[in-house]
């Protein structure tokens, strides 16, 4: 362990009710790609923002090339020369591709009192050039793809003399063949001579880019594996502690019974002759790739955007019909939406509040008084059931890791007893223990009866999930998909326009 | 996270103390020993009961706006629909309508105003600032224009019939705690307040999950209307009388006293009791006191500035991360 050139030993941090480093040490060399890997809460987060100066550590210590370095802020990480990119990367919207390259740095190219433009896009050229990108860098920025951005922030980064690069979760947003530009672009940075710690939920990723696996577990490191030498399923047995379990399907589909009925739903020029019917049992997977309209269509369905044309029909226990106009339809479902953090909770309120959110006329007294009681014993009953972890019921709800973060939103629902309920992207963002306990949840509503639509870009996710695919393309349902028949390559062709 | 057991009846759920959330007491409580200590006047029960006839107002104008602004919007409109609940009321007594429905009247104007305030908001999708500046300026307008730009004193009758004491107090004072009670038991402990609380917190969270945001936008400056004019009816029965200058900028002290009782300006978070009403009973006390020691009243708007400023300072240290 001795002489790498990156040293973190012996690091912990306590939260409020929470160890979430407890004696971490790692040590990275120059040319070293360092994957991350753990559940959600495991401390990687933590241990990334300590190294990039958001957070302080308690105890431990951190040097680079032999030289002890003290980070106490963002800037001080800088100077170190270390640098993250984000998961989402960080842009000026109204700015060119340029500007924001040299966002801290502009003053280099005034001349004679005034911006000098054509310096700073040759420059800004060059520089991109280096990492293989090609845009336009008097583009403005809200024109540049999302992979594009994240280039952006590298070459920000190498600017900033970084010898040392933190990648968080950088793959989640881009499409296949951005991804593979990055996988270049790291492997050039390994190439001459930057050490990467790249942390990533995909395994797939971890096992083909890096050099060394550090798996972590509840605030600790739990063992160190060599990616040429090590499976997928040893990754994820040293991640949980224990193995993951399969679902069995064995649905009880009631195809007598429809639940709802969408018929040639249209809304803007996203949603287009919309047409599907979910019965009660079911689960209804909506796969297509990101922009296909997916959420748009759940969007309309539910009246929280205008539907221009079509109808939709909501059956109740008693099997009658009630035309659904504006949002009458959000009385009867639960939405579980794409993102926890913009539009899931309630990140600063506690999390009982969260909990009752969608239900708080069931909380209230004859004197409309909050029963405050009954909230904590409901939320205490689901807690169990669900196995959330809290660090106490009147937390924010921005304490809580992902994974419990997206339960205690499905506790939300299922203590309303909703006979409907839409999940979109139901595991993004959560560990795999977390995530095939919720897979299990949302087969477990099936079976008790509900009708469930899943929403998801991960193909096996869908696959495994559904009991019937609709594959969406250009705000369309391009086709349906039995569980039976479904398979990648299907899928794919259906939502590139082939004939199946 | 390890795991910890947790049931219903926990009661040690421990909110880590914060200088930034205790500070306005401590300093409240200094300032009022060094007030007692320093001069004769201060503790004396007249002045107490003038303190309290100040802040009575202003507190109830106040108990409105925090429902505002904890939907992180603000009502700049407060101050000229007290003028105008004021010359409403004064104009229409003289005219020898009886005080209940004259009153009735005014209230009715006042959450009318709120309420269109609200609409603009919900329905039109106006910036809330704009709206509530442009009522402002529109409803100051119309109050002059309806007393010709002079004072109007409040009837004998009506000072008669509302000056009583209950229990060593003037009514209104009760009134006024009774209100900001209420308003913040509404805030606190009820169905609509979480919701007022959710749509500051997570606008787009809040009608995901189906509960009506643009009604809740909306309904608070009704709310906000509705405590407006009640304040412009304390204040004809305490002062006697509605100047064409009343109310003129209580929308700004009120949110810095909203403020320094520890609501954020960026929504989702406050409370009427105790908050607003600490910030409130602050900003008075400071100004009675320095009276009181004879302070020249220009150095009032300076210490009156310098609290605003603290507030902002520390509304920001707050919501630092």
């Amino acid at each position: 362990m001795k002489g790498s050139y990156l040293e973190v030993r012996h690091v912990s941090k306590t939260f409020p009710g929470v160890k979430a480093l407890q004696d971490v040490s790692l040590c990275a060399d120059k040319g070293e790609i360092i994957g991350l890997v753990g559940i959600n809460g495991a401390g990687k987060s933590t241990l990334m923002n300590i190294l990039c100066g958001v957070l302080t550590m308690d105890e431990g210590s951190i040097s680079i090339d032999g030289r002890q370095i003290s980070i106490s802020n963002p800037r001080d990480a800088e100077q170190n020369g270390i640098a993250i990119i984000h998961q989402e990367s960080i842009v000026f919207q109204f700015m060119t591709v340029a500007e924001n390259l040299y966002i801290n740095h502009l003053e280099h190219f005034v001349k004679n009192g005034r911006m000098n433009y054509k310096t700073m896009y040759g420059r800004a050229a060059e520089d991109l050039e280096k990492v293989g990108c090609k845009i336009d860098p008097s583009m403005p920025i809200s024109d540049v793809t999302i992979g594009e951005r994240q280039m952006i922030e590298i070459v920000r980064a190498l600017n900033q003399g970084a010898d040392i690069i933190l990648f968080d979760e950088p793959t989640s947003s881009l499409t296949i063949h951005e991804k593979d530009i990055l996988f270049d672009v790291i492997r050039n940075l390994k190439a001459s001579g930057k050490t990467v710690i790249y942390i990533s939920h995909f395994l797939n990723e971890i096992l083909d880019i890096c050099d060394t696996i550090v798996v972590m577990r509840d605030g600790k490191v739990v063992n160190h594996l060599e990616s040429g030498k090590t499976e997928l399923s040893e990754i994820i047995e040293n991640m949980v502690g224990h193995k993951a379990v399969e679902i069995q399907a064995d649905f009880k589909i009631n195809t007598e019974k429809p639940m709802l009925s969408v018929s040639n739903l249209s809304a803007g020029n996203k949603v287009r002759d919309i047409s599907f019917s979910l019965y009660e049992g079911e689960i209804l997977g909506f796969w297509g790739l990101l922009g296909s309209g997916r959420t748009e269509i759940i969007r309309a369905m539910l009246g929280l955007d205008k539907r221009n044309a079509g109808t939709v029909t909501f059956y109740d226990e008693n099997e009658k019909a009630h035309t659904i106009r504006g949002r009458e339809l959000m009385e009867h479902c639960g939405y579980i939406t794409e993102s926890r953090h913009h539009d899931g909770l309630f990140l600063r309120l506690p999390v009982y509040k969260n909990f009752t959110m969608a239900n708080l006329g069931k909380y209230c007294n004859q004197f409309l008084r909050m029963k405050e009681r009954e909230e904590k014993q409901e939320l205490q009953t689901f807690v169990e059931k669900l196995q959330i972890k809290l660090p106490g019921f009147s937390a924010a709800a921005e304490q809580l890791s992902g994974g419990n973060q997206q339960k205690l939103i499905i506790a939300r629902w299922l203590s309303k007893k909703q006979r409907f309920y839409i999940f979109d992207e139901p595991t993004r963002g959560v560990d795999v223990n977390a995530k095939s306990q919720i897979h299990q949840l949302i087969f477990d509503l099936a079976r008790a009866g509900n009708g469930v639509i899943v929403i998801s870009s991960e193909i096996e996710e869908c696959m495994s999930l559904s009991s019937r695919i609709a594959v969406i393309r250009k705000g369309q349902i391009v086709g349906e998909v039995t569980r039976e028949e479904a398979s990648d390559s299907k899928l794919m062709a259906l939502c590139m326009g082939e004939e199946a | 996270m390890m795991g910890v057991k947790l049931t219903a009846d926990n009661k040690t759920d421990k909110k880590s103390i914060n200088l930034a959330d205790y500070g306005v007491y401590f300093i409240t409580a200094l300032i009022f020993i060094a007030f007692s200590a320093t001069t004769k006047v201060f503790l004396s029960g007249n002045n107490i009961t003038q303190l309290l006839s100040n802040c009575a107002s202003m507190l109830v104008v106040c108990a409105g706006m925090t429902f505002v602004i904890i939907t992180g919007a603000l009502d700049l409109s407060v101050g000229s629909v007290l003028l105008l609940s004021g010359m409403m009321i004064n104009l229409l007594v003289q005219a020898g309508v009886p005080a209940i429905p004259a009153i009735l009247c005014a209230l009715l104007a006042g959450t009318l105003i709120g309420a269109i305030n609200g609409f603009c908001v919900m329905k039109l999708k106006a910036n809330a600032f704009l709206v509530t500046y442009g009522t402002q300026i529109a409803i100051r307008g119309f109050a002059l224009t309806i007393s010709n730009n002079a004072s109007v004193y409040t009837s004998q009758g009506l000072k008669d019939t509302l000056r009583f004491q209950v229990a060593g107090m003037p009514l209104f004072i009760l009134l006024a705690v009774l209100l900001i009670l209420t308003a913040q038991f509404v805030l606190k402990y009820t169905a609509y307040g979480r919701k007022v609380i959710a749509v500051g917190c997570n606008e787009t969270g809040a009608s995901k999950i189906g509960i009506r945001t643009k009604l809740v936008k909306g309904s608070v400056f009704a709310i906000s209307g509705l405590c407006a004019a009640i304040a412009g009816l304390i204040t004809v029965v305490n002062v006697g009388t509605c100047a064409p200058y009343t109310g003129n900028g209580i929308e700004f002290t009120g949110a810095a006293a909203i403020l320094m009782g520890g609501t954020s300006m960026y929504g989702g978070k406050g409370s009427i009791v105790p908050g607003t009403l600490i910030g409130v009973f602050l900003l008075q006390m400071m100004e009675n006191g320095l009276t009181i020691l004879g302070i020249d009243p220009y150095y009032l708007s300076l210490v009156r500035g310098a609290l605003i400023f603290i507030a902002m300072f520390v509304d920001s240290l707050k919501n630092r991360r």
